[in-house]
């Protein structure tokens, strides 16, 4: 079996490159972070920052702007970016490590635009979901009608994040509805200040600065031909090759910080909370919760090795959307077991210090509804297993 | 389940580590003596309840009961290989799996003579570790089964229960304490003097040959004393062990996805309805976790790393495996054999036989109370603070 990808972790430039992010972060990321959370509105300067070191790019080709780095030197990126909490990593950096593929259709103007984006001079959104359609990405009513050579847009789009907040918007609709959402999907680009956008903000103060979201609302919006990204009719597929082998990553931890964050931090705090006169670490209870904690996060580790071999630079082996689905079931699932142990444990301290532990469970529930809970990746994982019986959206 | 399925399944894992062309061709290989020397003679096993002579011949001329190499510093190598094998042949038999799995690791503690018995089948070697009052990974000093030094040599005297293979082991590697401190193994000859097995009959791996082994004053070699390669010994023992329970169940997963398609409630196929669907993928990811776990042990242990990437050393990651495996993987093969619900109740049908395979593997395992102590001691304590 190759887990050869854990040696990779013993390479002296990638421990170099551990330093540099470590620094940056130390020094341009955290000592800002009560500052940006205190705004209401998105951290564009924390945004900026990031472009400019470069944790937009990481895993880009170089032919589009970017570094080029391999699985695990994003991952290392991750988790240093981590140690300023899930705001900046999970919320800001997903939208153009993720999204940003979308614009890779080969056409020059399209790549200009997404060299402004890895750069840090525009932000995107993926105005995907409806509210009848939840996490199908094919069950859209939004509708694009061609004219005059472009189109014209119409219909709602909910929950969308980092809106407002951002500038560029990518809207999934249909060019042809009788062929439904699979067959008849077109992406378009708009900028969010072209008339007929109405950008309707929902209130999120609990997500602090980082997760915007947002209602967009088009009426009779005008698309130029250029605005098309890859084939007309063609938008599901171009989302599915694109962006779904890597959504899974959206939330996770990285492996490091699901160690450090559930296991030590709480076996820590076991040994200096008493229960009864003896130290909680004395108990059994608190001690198979510990372990526990510390088994996930080893399946976690191996996991993450997998999904890093699947999705190093333009990786789009077949499995790699059911890995990153599988990835969101532990992000889900077994994370939200270790983090109610960790409240458990940590119990008042959290509260008292006002710990990373209560802001993270927020994110925690933040990230849960933006990915629309685990059944789409139930059904994803199901699919690759099971076959196509399976009720799903997918071909 | 059909190797053919077992390999179409296979191919399809999401969370299969990637193989090599080398291990493709060793899983194929595996395979194909699923089918042509496993398969057809299964049903015949486990109606006389062992794998018969014959069949134990073909296996070891096969080539199964040597993948582990011995390197010149008395280090094994081919765990990768052997875990791979143990993957594939628990789909077909968890039985036969344990004997893959005894005749590959026991062959370390027999004279070169003996070992290569082993590789055509004249020599079956098991391991008589259980007694009435011990659960769990045997330890030296607690155990019933004395070893006396005198005139005659060694002489051990005895009761070992629920033996694997003991029906036809031809040796067995007993585990028994002494007056020196700590005891150790000692190598015994079945059939001969002083040594009596009582087959039994148990609910499940029922070509597995169990039996009860009186000792009585019966000559006895030692093998190896309780030292940390006799420890080592058992966490790999164990940890292999762990790997056939979850083949047994990801066999089980794969056998009631059949199923579901076939049988039909409320107008469709049950394997149309969400709630199955569900529960079957979240059963098959949570054991795919856990197997995935059991094949990097057994790239650790080739590796010759002493600590895994997680900072264990081998013997608490595979404490780990077993805890994580009781945490996330049996509730899977309850949940097998209540989806097969009536038919599978009947004997001999392949869902109650892998669950009784299941049960059975469990009691001899035991739970994770022990993995548990050890990950506590381990993982716990202050000073490990630094370490992990």
């Amino acid at each position: 079996m190759n887990f050869a990808a854990e040696r990779l972790y013993d390479d002296q430039a990638l421990a170099e490159w551990r330093d540099r992010c470590r620094g940056f972060v130390e020094h341009e990321i955290l000592p800002f972070i009560p500052q940006w959370e205190r705004e209401p509105r998105l951290a564009w300067e924390c945004y900026r920052k990031l472009a400019a070191f470069g944790y937009l790019r990481l895993s880009y080709p170089r032919r589009l702007g970017g570094l080029e780095l391999s699985g695990i030197w994003e991952e290392v990126a991750m988790e240093e970016l981590a140690r300023a909490g899930k705001g900046p990593r999970a919320y800001l950096v997903r939208i153009a490590r993720n999204y940003g593929h979308l614009l890779d259709d080969g056409r020059p103007e399209h790549q200009r635009i997404l060299e402004d984006v890895l750069s840090g001079r525009h932000m995107l959104a993926f105005a995907e979901t409806e509210a009848a359609g939840g996490s199908d990405a094919a069950n859209i009513r939004t509708t694009a009608v061609a004219e005059g050579g472009g189109y014209r847009l119409t219909g709602t789009k909910a929950y969308i994040s980092l809106v407002p907040g951002a500038d560029l918007l990518i809207v999934t609709a249909l060019t042809d509805p009788g062929a439904g959402g699979k067959r008849g999907m077109s992406l378009f680009l708009v900028p969010v200040d072209t008339p007929g956008v109405t950008i309707v903000p929902v209130d999120t103060p609990d997500l602090k600065a980082w997760h915007t979201l947002g209602t967009v609302v088009l009426r009779d919006v005008w698309a130029p031909p250029t605005a098309l990204l890859g084939e007309a009719h063609r938008g599901f597929y171009h989302i599915k090759a694109r962006v779904w082998s890597r959504r899974g990553l959206d939330h996770r931890l990285t492996p490091g910080e699901a160690l450090a964050y559930y296991f030590r931090e709480p076996r820590d705090a076991a040994g200096r909370k008493t229960v009864g006169g003896r130290p909680l670490l004395d108990v059994p209870r608190y001690q198979s919760m510990l372990i526990d904690n510390f088994g996930f996060a080893e399946l976690y580790r191996l996991a993450s090795l997998r999904v890093l071999a699947g999705t190093a630079p333009a990786g789009t082996a077949a499995s790699a959307s059911a890995s990153a689905s599988a990835m969101q079931f532990f992000t889900k699932v077994l994370e939200r077991q270790m983090m109610m142990a960790k409240l458990e444990i940590e119990g008042g301290d959290a509260v008292a210090r006002d710990t990373r532990v209560l802001q993270d469970m927020v994110f925690h529930a933040g990230a849960r509804a933006a990915g629309g809970g685990v059944d789409i990746h139930f059904i994803i994982v199901g699919q690759e297993l099971y076959g196509r019986e399976w009720a799903c959206h997918r071909d | 389940m059909t190797p053919a399925a077992s390999q179409a399944i296979g191919a399809e894992l999401a969370f299969t580590p990637e193989l090599s062309d080398e291990e493709r061709r060793l899983r194929a290989w595996v395979q194909s003596i699923c089918r042509r020397l496993i398969g057809p003679q299964l049903t015949s096993w486990e109606r006389t309840g062992r794998v018969d002579a014959a069949g134990v011949r073909a296996l070891a001329e096969s080539g199964l009961f040597s993948l582990l190499r011995r390197l010149p510093d008395g280090a094994c190598q081919g765990w990768a290989a052997l875990a791979l094998a143990l993957d594939e042949v628990a789909r077909e038999s968890a039985s036969v799996a344990w004997l893959v799995l005894a005749q590959n690791l026991l062959r370390a503690f027999l004279p070169t003579e003996l070992c290569d018995g082993v590789e055509t089948g004249a020599v079956v070697v098991t391991l008589a570790d259980h007694e009435d009052q011990s659960v769990g990974p045997p330890v030296g000093a607690g155990l019933g089964a004395r070893v006396t030094a005198g005139e005659r040599g060694m002489r051990l005297t005895g009761t070992k229960r629920n033996v694997l293979f003991a029906s036809i082991a031809t040796h067995l590697v007993v585990t028994a304490g002494s007056e020196a401190p700590g005891g150790g193994r000692f190598l015994v000859r079945a059939g001969e003097r002083g040594c009596l097995v009582s087959p039994i009959v148990p609910g499940g791996l029922r070509s597995a040959g169990f039996g009860d082994v009186a000792l009585s004053s019966a000559p006895a070699i030692p093998v190896c004393p309780w030292t940390a390669t006799s420890a080592a010994f058992s966490s790999v023992w164990r940890a292999l062990g762990t790997l056939i329970e979850i083949a047994n169940g990801l066999a089980a997963v794969a056998f009631m996805v059949q199923d579901a398609r076939r049988k039909r409630s409320f107008g469709k196929p049950l394997l149309k309805w969400q709630a199955i669907q569900f529960k079957l993928t979240d059963g098959y990811l949570k054991l795919s976790m856990v197997r995935m776990m059991a094949h990097y042990f057994a790239w650790v242990l080739d590796q010759r790393l002493h600590v895994t990437g997680s900072g264990l050393d081998v013997d608490c990651y595979a404490a780990l495996l077993r805890t994580m495996y009781c945490k996330l993987g049996q509730e899977v093969q309850e949940y097998c054999v209540e989806l097969g619900s009536g038919r599978a109740y009947r004997v001999g049908h392949p869902a109650w036989r892998r669950y009784m395979d299941f049960v059975t593997l469990l009691l001899l395992a035991g739970g994770d109370d022990p993995d548990r102590e050890l990950l506590s001691r381990t993982l716990l304590r202050p000073a490990s603070t630094a370490s992990v």
